[in-house]
């Protein structure tokens, strides 16, 4: 089973993740870790690595962090060298439902192509595609 | 083999429906049973919306879908009926259909609904329906999720 971490600002990844439970249970191999404002990189990083150990992931794990150029994707990536573990930055709930139905039916290289696509399709204008599939439902008539 | 599942949900399709149901029981059909929806071209868009473009969506009227599935239309596919109140289940059940067991999946709180599980809240009219269609020997089970621990929903009704 492929493990996730997910490193946020704040309790951010904490309620992505019970919301994402709430909808399709509880999971296994899910640490989340906040930073907090007085917090710093070496409390973080010290905090990834414990997780790292515990997730005992033998198919790999993914890190997820909220926002490029900030401290939880800085932090993460100072594990980049490490094998078998992915970066991904931008999480939203979508990715993460995503991920939790996916885990196990592939690999890691393809889960997280795939979460970049899911994450990249998720963000859209959803009145404008709702007012056009409302005016498509008329003109069928 | 293809199957119709039963669900009293009054937010009809959701991210717990479309994320976790449709997956646990390979449902390629959802069928809204719901008379307000049926003639909301609005809402109607919306739960169109909602869905992956994978899966089939109907929407009909309460009577309507009765006639369908009575017709047997959707025997080729796993099918989800989604319904809204334990009262439109009571019309379905009465019309014909016969479910081994109806799924209840959220009753969310109003003014003069008295809250029985988590996501469960009735009113005297919800109570009447429950109690009808368990009297037909119709098991009403509680689950917001597939993974849940399935409860008789008659345990926290007291007629």
């Amino acid at each position: 089973m492929i493990g996730v971490i997910i490193v946020t600002h704040g309790d951010l990844g904490k309620q992505l993740v019970k919301t994402s439970e709430a909808i399709v249970g509880v999971q296994k191999g899910v640490i989340s870790l906040s930073l907090f404002p007085e917090e710093g990189i070496g409390d973080l990083k010290r905090k990834i690595t414990e997780a790292l150990d515990n997730l005992g992931a033998e198919d790999g794990v993914i890190i997820f962090t909220d926002m490029i150029g900030g401290t939880p994707t800085n932090t993460s990536l100072s594990f980049a060298q490490r094998e078998r573990l992915e970066v991904i930055t931008g999480i939203n709930l979508p990715m993460l439902l995503g991920f939790f139905s996916c885990r196990e039916v592939m690999s890691l290289d393809e889960l997280s192509d795939k979460l970049c696509q899911t994450g990249h399709k998720s963000i859209v204008n959803a009145k404008k595609i709702f007012l056009k599939k409302l005016e498509d439902q008329k003109n069928k008539k | 083999m293809s199957s119709v599942f039963f669900r009293i949900d009054d937010r009809l399709i959701h991210g717990v429906v479309v994320q976790s149901w449709v997956k646990a029981l390979d449902i390629e059909h959802i069928v809204v049973a719901d008379d307000r929806v049926a003639n909301d071209q609005m809402q109607k868009t919306l739960l169109i919306m909602a869905v992956p473009p994978s899966l089939k969506i109907s929407i009909f009227s309460i009577k309507e879908s009765v006639q369908r599935l009575k017709k047997g239309e959707f025997n080729n596919e796993n099918v989800l009926v989604l319904i809204s109140t334990p009262c439109d289940a009571l019309f379905l059940v009465k019309d014909g259909l016969n479910p081994v067991s109806i799924n209840v999946g959220g009753l969310h709180f109003a003014p003069g609904k008295k809250q029985i599980l988590k996501a469960i809240s009735v009113n005297d009219n919800d109570i009447d329906a429950f109690c009808q269609i368990n009297d037909m020997g119709i098991k009403l089970e509680v689950r917001i999720i597939p993974s849940d621990t399935s409860v008789d929903i008659m345990k926290y009704i007291k007629k």
